[in-house]
């Protein structure tokens, strides 16, 4: 019930006139961001964050959460109306969005999506606000050892599901480790590979090499290819038809429950989530053999399990200080830039701001729903601006952007030398998602390893003596040899990569 | 759509990178060894850090291992990317086959890295605001051919409107001309 009480002047504080424009500003950035090709809510998000750096940290992270779930509207509008998914977990809703804008019904597959989505979102953050305070309390009592071994979990699991290779993600992997290794280390105060330049002593911010890894290095991959021209779609009936929410409810809430219990686990992004709700119909529906040909359970479920997936994976990030997927991370750099660190403490030390924004999913999840649905046609609007003047003012924004984060030109060259980095990535397809995840959690993994070590005077052993620690060293070891056995049947199963995360 | 079990490609477009393309051929190899030299540079560096002092590892610790684990893996990837070169029938059809890479055009990836680099060059010297207006332009006109009203109109309101909104409104500081001329007109 206390969290309920808070959740009310959560509510209280998201609703002020203030929170509530960010929301929306949030949101329509989002949704347009998402919309757009070449630059996804990730990267979006990245690019803002030093613009919140003045604003009230309340607003700020409010803003940067509803880009987030904004954008994964935004990528199923491309989706259902282009056959092209704007991010990575709408790829499913391609199959029969797609096939019902054939048919002339753009309008109601897109409102179906908007209203599976509300009701995803709204349940898995209910759930949040469930068990927020009984997982942060858990999340006090995991010390530096079981904090090291739950990350190898979430890293196991990003490597072994999302990517293909998990030797390719490992690399990826270590690679971001080491970046993040850039400044002054976090134990000792010693700098490090910082290359002699004292700009290096605070690390390399993560802004500029997330808007190079994620911005302009998806800007130089499709750099060739012309922009998709759009068809005007005719949005005949905006309206589901009775039958359409008939069918759609009991695929809605089979996605809703599917997203927030996937959306728990570090590091399964929500394309699996989108995938699994999707092949869950297939086998349950009454109408699965319509599946594939346009019918209305093809996009209900997985749109409804991506934005639960979404909400859900505030959980780990606010319960236990680990980020879910790449978006989450961003995010959880956006805390970080604030000064707040994301985990257990932070509903002791700043409640106020965990129930606003906690409180402001709610709000950005009805503010999508009532203003995008409507809002359509609009949006379909932004991808007729040519191709090359929307890069133009993109490319203005990644500079501006990465040298906003502190005032220095160092930072943009960091940005273009990652987005190189990012597009090198891309043509040999190493997986961005685990670089990411470690680059942001470079420094709290090396400090509970440290700590750990220093906890049992140099003995590994405590990594396996305590309980829980070896639990989850376990159950990180089956994800990593459960992955390098099925490679294979991945590979058949045709997971969408994280490339476009 | 006749095949609807597929996920529709990111690109619909762009052509498939295909193992015969001598340039995505030879770029994982490349990128192979630079993980392995990156690893070895790790580890050199980090030598020199403190490997374990009395409270346990110290700041080397970290990095070394990470230099080790990097040097073995690229060494693995490269063997692998060798062995489906040499031997292509053995191989594992890899992966990387049957993801479509989006297609590139080196001499934009080049143009585009080129003119960043110069736009970071000159914003300390002449300011945002000229600076933009120029690499904005170069965009608009030479690399987009857009036309030349639209392009002066875009690239004035992303260099003087954006400069605007951001040191007034937004209170976000961009860099302004170091020559005394031209930051006495205002750029």
């Amino acid at each position: 019930m206390e969290s309920f009480t808070a959740l009310l002047d959560g509510f209280a504080s998201a609703l002020t006139p203030q929170n509530l424009l960010f929301a929306l500003i949030g949101c329509l950035l989002g949704t347009i961001l998402g919309i757009l090709p070449g630059i996804g809510s990730t990267a979006g998000m990245a690019i803002l964050i030093p613009l919140t750096l003045t604003m009230d940290p309340a607003s700020a992270i409010i803003m940067l959460a509803a880009i987030f779930y904004g954008g994964a509207y935004g990528g199923t509008i491309t989706s259902v109306l282009l056959n092209i998914p704007g991010e990575g977990e709408s790829a499913i809703t391609c199959i029969d969005g797609y096939q019902m804008t054939l048919r002339g019904r753009a309008g109601a597959a897109l409102a179906t999506a908007g209203i599976g989505s509300f009701i995803g979102g709204t349940i898995a953050t209910l759930a949040l606000v469930v068990a927020a305070k009984p997982l942060s309390e858990l999340g006090l009592r995991i010390g530096p050892p079981e904090f090291f071994s739950l990350v190898l979990i979430g890293l196991a699991l990003l490597v072994g599901l999302v990517g293909r290779s998990v030797l390719k993600g490992v690399v990826s992997a270590c690679l971001g480790l080491l970046i993040a290794m850039v400044g002054i280390d976090p134990v000792m105060g010693l700098p490090r590979f910082t290359f002699d330049q004292p700009h290096f002593f605070d690390g390399i911010s993560y802004v500029p090499v997330l808007v190079g890894i994620f911005g302009l290095g998806e800007l130089l991959a499709t750099s060739g290819g012309a922009a998709p021209k759009p068809t005007a779609p005719t949005l005949r009936q905006l309206l589901p038809t009775r039958t359409d929410l008939r069918r759609a409810a009991p695929a809605i809430g089979r996605g809703a429950s599917i997203g927030t219990v996937i959306g728990l686990i570090p590091g399964v992004s929500s394309a699996i989530s989108s995938l699994l709700a999707y092949s869950t119909e297939k086998k349950v529906s009454r109408h699965r053999k319509e599946l594939g040909s346009g019918a209305i359970e093809g996009v209900a479920a997985p749109e409804t399990a991506n934005n639960s997936h979404a909400n859900a994976a505030f959980i780990p990030l606010f319960t236990l200080g680990i980020p879910a997927s790449p978006s989450i991370a961003v995010l959880m750099g956006a805390f970080l830039q604030n000064g707040l660190t994301p985990g257990p403490q932070l509903f002791t030390e700043a409640p106020d701001l965990v129930w606003t924004v906690i409180a402001s999913l709610f709000v950005g999840n009805l503010l999508l729903l009532v203003l995008n649905v409507p809002m359509v046609g609009l949006w379909t609007r932004i991808l007729a601006i040519p191709y090359s003047v929307l890069r133009a003012v993109i490319f203005a924004f990644i500079v501006i952007g990465s040298y906003a984060v502190n005032n220095s030109v160092i930072d943009i060259y960091v940005m273009v030398f990652f987005g190189i980095v990012g597009f090198v990535f891309r043509q040999v397809h190493l997986p961005l998602a685990p670089l990411v995840l470690t680059l942001i959690l470079g420094p709290f993994i090396e400090s509970a390893l440290r700590e750990s070590l220093q906890i049992s005077q140099g003995d590994f052993g405590i990594f396996v003596d305590r309980p829980l620690s070896l639990v989850f060293l376990l159950v990180a070891l089956a994800v990593l040899a459960a992955s390098v056995l099925s490679a294979g049947l991945k590979r058949k199963a045709g997971l969408p990569t994280d490339a476009e995360v | 759509m006749s095949d609807n079990t597929n996920i529709p490609a990111v690109t619909a477009e762009g052509g498939p990178a295909t193992a015969d393309d001598p340039r995505r051929s030879v770029l994982p190899l490349v990128v192979a060894a630079l993980v392995v030299a990156i690893g070895a540079a790790a580890f050199i560096g980090s030598r020199s850090l403190g490997y374990w002092d009395d409270l346990g590892p110290g700041p080397g610790f970290f990095p070394l291992w990470l230099g080790v684990l990097l040097v073995v893996l690229g060494l693995v990837w490269f063997g692998q990317e060798l062995r489906a070169r040499l031997r292509p029938e053995l191989a594992r059809k890899p992966a990387a086959d049957e993801e479509e890479t989006p297609d590139y055009s080196l001499p934009s990836v080049l143009a585009i890295l080129v003119s960043l680099c110069v736009l970071a060059a000159c914003l300390e010297v002449v300011g945002y605001q000229v600076s933009m207006l120029v690499f904005l332009l170069f965009h608009l006109l030479v690399i987009g051919r857009r036309g030349p009203l639209q392009s002066l109109v875009i690239a004035a309101a992303g260099s003087f409107g954006v400069y605007y909104a951001f040191t007034r409104l937004l209170t976000v500081p961009l860099p302004v001309s170091s020559i005394p001329i031209l930051r006495d007109l205002g750029l």
